[in-house]
């Protein structure tokens, strides 16, 4: 195995135990594996963001392909630099307000009909039919029961007594149950993470270092 | 009995990252055969790709850094492999988060190795690319003109692959595989708006917050953080880290579980000794 590769490894493992140290308590190797974390995303981000932006979408059309259209969006997008005086920090609002635009134009439509007129045709289903499994119905009831009690819960211009108290009550149920499962899908996924580390630091470590 | 319950709430944290680091770490080293039944979405997302004829091609994207690898990687991996096994083009991606591209990069080449799958015609990686959303809208009107080359800088133009794929139109399935909520991006865009199929593998945090898109048919298919890896490398017949984790996952639910039994104990005899 490459050379860089084993060094690779080794690297990420240290960095993985210094991190860990920090479940004993705060120490300076876990203060450093912070830091260079943080150092490197930025560093990553920045130049990806250079070679697969700026360079791909505007340096190389500009100069190579001598494409001057794009200097418009390039002046727009350069007015977000306008912060860095009191005097001009109005101009930010021209970027965000086009950006604000073309981004809710694009995203109000399909988030509409996505996530809620698609949800509500979801809830619209058969009670009871014939054809239907007793599980299927008992599913079928569940739902209806409890999206209208959850909606029932987040309904405030009445007062969560009598009938719709009862209501509002077993719709929190309905989201305790899901918080719940959330939590439950939680632990598995903090779980899963420490396995990836472990089986890292015990499988795919000794592999690399020794061979097999 | 009551002096180890009441003595239980002073303890030490530490004790427990101890506990949890053993429960989790044994049972990789004890070889163990856990009985593993694909959960329906995952059944339904494999029936999906299975089903689909030869020199089709599916999208697969990588939305998410490497922290969350250990639960998305093996769901990459499993699903290129299946796909790579039935002659299916793969074009995969990492438009969310730069830190993604490798990441995405290794499971697709990977897979694609051991199916001797040829680079541009079989399969194309496109990495990272700067605009999510302005990359997604357009790659329903024309992949190559908006996303114009791939991770190593090659134009996408002359490659066979997009000869024949053009748009959506083309792909048979968008698989988002995402730490974040990145899924609700392709649901909008390419189910909603350029009417394609789209499935999602997440990590298991976020899991609850899709199966409502899974009841209205908007998602085929969900993969549910370890456990959704370790189905579908169960339906394809290989053995990775998704399955080499279930045996320890198994042991650290007991282990939680009895913890917050003993844990539920110890306040309700607190409780009591101080009335």
């Amino acid at each position: 195995m490459a050379f860089w590769s084993v060094f690779g490894t080794i690297l990420a493992a240290l960095a993985t135990l210094a991190i860990f140290s920090f479940l004993y308590k705060d120490n300076p190797f876990y203060r450093s594996a912070e830091h260079i974390m943080i150092g490197l995303s930025v560093g990553y981000g920045l130049g990806q963001l250079w070679h697969l932006g700026f360079k791909q979408f505007l340096f190389d059309p500009l100069f190579k392909e001598a494409r001057y259209e794009l200097l418009i969006p390039t002046a727009i997008g350069m007015l977000y630099f306008g912060f860095v005086h009191p005097k001009t920090r109005w101009l930010i609002r021209i970027p965000i307000a086009i950006l604000m635009g073309i981004m809710a134009g694009f995203g109000l439509g399909p988030g509409m009909q996505a996530s809620i007129f698609k949800q509500v045709q979801g809830t619209i289903i058969p009670l009871f039919r014939y054809g239907l499994t007793v599980g299927e119905t008992f599913s079928n009831i569940l739902l209806i029961v409890g999206v209208f009690s959850a909606i029932v819960y987040f309904f405030f211009s009445w007062k969560h007594k009598g009938v719709v108290g009862g209501v509002a009550k077993v719709g929190i149920y309905f989201l305790m149950i899901g918080f719940g499962a959330s939590f439950g899908l939680t632990v598995m996924g903090r779980i899963s993470l420490l396995i990836g580390r472990i089986v890292f630091l015990f499988q795919d470590l000794p592999k690399v270092l020794f061979g097999g | 009995m009551k002096k180890f319950f009441l003595n239980i709430v002073n303890l030490d944290r530490r004790w427990i990252f101890l506990m949890v680091a053993i429960v989790v770490s044994v049972p990789l080293f004890i070889p163990s055969n856990p009985p593993i039944v694909p959960a329906r979405p995952v059944q339904e997302l494999y029936d999906f790709i299975d089903a689909l004829p030869e020199g089709s091609t599916i999208m697969v994207c990588f939305d998410y850094s490497p922290d969350s690898l250990a639960e998305l990687n093996p769901m990459g991996r499993a699903i290129c492999r299946h796909a790579f096994s039935k002659d299916i083009n793969v074009i995969g991606m990492a438009f969310a988060w730069p830190s993604g591209s490798g990441l995405g990069q290794e499971v697709v080449s990977s897979a694609a190795k051991e199916y001797d799958k040829v680079q541009g015609k079989d399969w194309v990686y496109f990495g990272y690319k700067v605009g999510f959303a302005q990359m997604i809208i357009g790659m329903g009107k024309d992949i190559v003109k908006t996303v114009q080359a791939d991770y190593r800088g090659e134009s996408l133009k002359n490659m066979e692959l997009f000869q024949e794929v053009k748009n959506y139109d083309d792909v048979s399935i968008v698989i988002v595989l995402a730490a974040g909520g990145t899924v609700q991006t392709y649901i909008y865009f390419v189910n909603t708006m350029y009417n394609r199929p789209v499935s999602a593998g997440v990590t298991a945090v976020m899991a609850a917050d899709y199966y409502p898109y899974l009841q209205t048919g908007q998602l085929i298919g969900l993969l549910n953080g370890m456990k959704g890896a370790a189905d579908y490398e169960k339906l394809i017949n290989i053995k990775g880290l998704g399955t080499r984790g279930i045996p320890s996952q198994n042991w650290a639910h007991i282990m939680i579980i009895i913890l917050i039994v003993v844990g539920n104990i110890a306040y309700l005899l607190e409780k009591k000794q101080t009335k």
